[in-house]
């Protein structure tokens, strides 16, 4: 997978870039809407990620110009503007999605896999497994291990929502939206009590743990030693 | 006041309405003595009319009784009495032709109207006309009429008494016009000043504030008219923007404060770790703190602007139909891990409908707020009741927990931003969370109250409009 990033901030660049390429991308940086343009005219790319304030070309015109010569990739807007009308805007002009600064980087990561899925046309699972952990979209069993767990609704939700970002680690901001449709973060962490709960039901008793805590940054479901 | 921004005389409101003030009336005057002219002059006239008529009669009755002879020495009397200068006669044939008349050398100048002869002579008993004479001359009225078999008569009156009057009315007019236009103006001047000069008063405290003096207020005049209604208007969004500049100012110094304190702890901890940190694990946990630290910067930025955006209402509120029995039970749901960790037991009484119109994310937010608070101030083996009712006066959504409840002294400053009755600051938080509820709460209509007793717990109750 090959993704463009368009962005003149070179700190915000450089982590990105490396977070993406940690993550298994191919990463092409311009530091202005120029050659950002030249670039997407001319390299197939799977993604864009793009940031609204560039020099010479801004990020707005530079989605419009895509969209005019028929590039469909999919666009995601890096911006420190984050006014409904600026989202709205943005999304007008023809990018797929909208991140406002200052952003976590599992979000990112997330959003730009959701959109390559997305544009992929990839079948939507029934199942989702991760080692010996298996969730049942249509009936909504989950076995681990061949014994069967039962979990409540948002215990579930949860999950799922882990599962289906497996190996990649999501913020408790993410969980909160994604889970609870919660559009900020409580300070008392109610996401690490509903965490260690589903631990209780999912790797107690397990040798192998599959819910694993980044400090600071978040919660990873993953199948690793 | 600076000349500069003195507005000129043709600008200035008082002059504008002296200006109309003045000319209406002098309309209305001379509509009225335009009214009062015609009136006049047309009476005038009837009764000059009038007595042509009458001396026409006179003749034709002479006629009858003593034939033509006695006609014409009766009206070369009669002219000579009242003046020939005044009144003249002619006697005509059909044919137009002077066979008598009075002494003409003063009306040389008046011929035979030959239109009127004609129209007599179809039929018509008489004729009105009125010739306008030489330069210096009154106007005369002519009567023509048939006095008897083939005779008929002309007959003149001067109009001089009519051109006296409308001289005189002239003058009259002339006089008293100017001297009503003055008096209007006077007084249109006097009315006008009298009217702006609250104006004036207003603008004199605009001025003074923009010099930066927020503690000044019009004077208010107390006559309860257009005037002081605008000073009343202008002094309320005076405290207006006093209260605003003030909780500015408070707020820029507690973000000062708030802002600075975290961050001179991810700088503190950066700095150490990069001069002192040996192992992978040291700097593991300094990234780790750092996010958790800048996330906690980032959600109180956030909260603070929501909160003035709410306050300052900005955008609005949006007003969908919420049902608040899913918001609070999503809420309960959300904390309920946290108080079951902590041994409270928390119910969420929900059977009974609650509907309101707002904003479903605000309100989501504010109930979430509570519930933290509740639950952060409650201990172990506690309890936290969550309900919401719905009376004639509105919506009503109650927390009511047995924690260590709130000060007599502190509780009017609870919703304030910043405010936290710890202040050893061992809770976490900001002391944002029942701010921007009380904000929320206040966006939609509605407030929040609180009664509290220490060491027993306190009831919050959010008073909000029901869904009409």
């Amino acid at each position: 997978m090959r993704v463009l990033l368009v962005e003149d901030d070179k700190k915000i660049a450089s982590f990105v870039e490396k977070g993406l390429k940690a993550a298994g991308f191919a990463v092409d940086h311009a530091a202005d809407g120029e050659e950002g343009l030249h670039l997407a005219l001319t390299e197939p790319y799977d993604a864009a990620v793009i940031d609204l304030m560039l020099p010479k070309t801004d990020g707005l015109t530079l989605i419009q110009t895509l969209r005019k010569n028929k590039i469909n990739t999919p666009v995601i807007i890096l911006s420190a503007r984050g006014s409904l009308d600026d989202r709205v805007k943005g999304l007008q002009m023809g990018s797929d999605d909208y991140l406002t600064k200052p952003f976590a980087f599992s979000e990112l990561l997330a959003r730009i896999q959701a959109l390559i899925r997305r544009s992929t046309g990839a079948a939507e699972p029934t199942r989702l497994s991760v080692g010996d952990l298996c969730l049942d979209l249509l009936t909504r069993e989950v076995v681990r291990s061949g014994e069967k767990i039962d979990l409540q609704p948002l215990e579930f939700s949860l999950l799922e929502y882990l599962m289906r970002n497996a190996g990649r680690v999501v913020s408790k901001t993410m969980i909160m939206e994604h889970v609870w449709n919660y559009h900020f973060d409580p300070q008392t962490n109610v996401v690490e009590a509903r965490i260690s709960r589903l631990r209780d039901k999912i790797d107690k008793g397990f040798e192998k743990k599959l819910i694993h805590t980044i400090r600071g940054a978040g919660y990873v479901l993953k199948d690793a030693a | 006041m600076s000349s500069k921004t003195l507005p000129k005389l043709h600008q200035k409101l008082a002059f504008r309405l002296t200006l109309w003030y003045a000319g209406i009336f002098a309309l209305c005057c001379g509509v009225t003595f335009f009214l009062f002219y015609v009136l006049i002059t047309s009476e005038l006239r009837g009764q000059i009319d009038q007595n042509l008529t009458r001396q026409a009669g006179v003749f034709s009755s002479l006629l009858d009784a003593r034939g033509i002879a006695a006609v014409k020495s009766v009206a070369v009397l009669e002219t000579q009495a009242s003046g020939e200068k005044k009144i003249f006669f002619r006697l005509l044939s059909p044919a137009g032709e002077v066979f008598s008349s009075s002494n003409m050398s003063y009306w040389q100048d008046i011929g035979i109207g030959q239109n009127a002869i004609r129209a007599l002579l179809s039929g018509t008993p008489r004729v009105l006309d009125t010739i306008d004479l030489a330069q210096g001359k009154p106007q005369v009225r002519i009567l023509y009429t048939v006095v008897g078999p083939g005779i008929l008569l002309q007959l003149g009156q001067s109009m001089e008494n009519i051109d006296r009057f409308v001289q005189a009315f002239r003058k009259i007019v002339a006089i008293t016009m100017a001297l009503l236009i003055l008096l209007s103006a006077g007084i249109g001047w006097f009315m006008a000043q009298r009217a702006v000069s609250g104006v004036a008063s207003v603008t004199r405290t605009a001025r003074q504030i923009t010099g930066g003096d927020l503690t000044q207020r019009v004077p208010l005049t107390h006559r309860q008219d257009e005037i002081d209604q605008l000073a009343t208007t202008f002094n309320q969004m005076l405290d207006r923007i006093e209260l605003l500049v003030t909780s500015i100012r408070e707020m820029s110094d507690n973000i000062a404060h708030d802002l600075k304190s975290p961050i001179t702890r991810i700088r503190g901890i950066a700095e150490i770790t990069l001069t002192t940190g040996t192992s992978m694990a040291e700097y593991r946990s300094m990234g780790a703190q750092i996010i958790e630290d800048c996330d906690r910067l980032l959600e109180m930025i956030n909260t603070m602007l929501m909160i003035s955006r709410t306050e300052a209402g900005i955008g609005g509120v949006d007003a969908e139909p919420v049902d608040l029995a899913p918001v609070l039970q999503d809420a309960c749901e959300l904390f309920r891990p946290l108080a079951e960790d902590k041994g409270i037991r928390l119910d969420c009484d929900t059977t009974r409908p609650a509907r309101i119109l707002g904003d479903r994310r605000l309100i989501q937010r504010m109930t979430a707020n509570l519930l933290d608070n509740a639950i952060k101030y409650t201990p172990p083996g506690g309890r936290v009741d969550l309900w919401a009712e719905t009376d004639p006066a509105g919506v009503r959504i109650c927390f009511r927990d047995t924690g260590i409840g709130i000060a007599p002294e502190d509780i009017s400053h609870i919703f304030e931003r910043f405010f936290r009755c710890d202040q050893s600051r061992t809770q976490t938080g900001a002391g944002l969370g029942l701010s921007l509820a009380r904000a929320i709460a206040r966006a939609h209509g509605g407030e929040i109250t609180v009664t509290s007793r220490p060491g027993q717990g306190s009831t919050f109750t959010v008073e909000l409009p029901q869904k009409k």
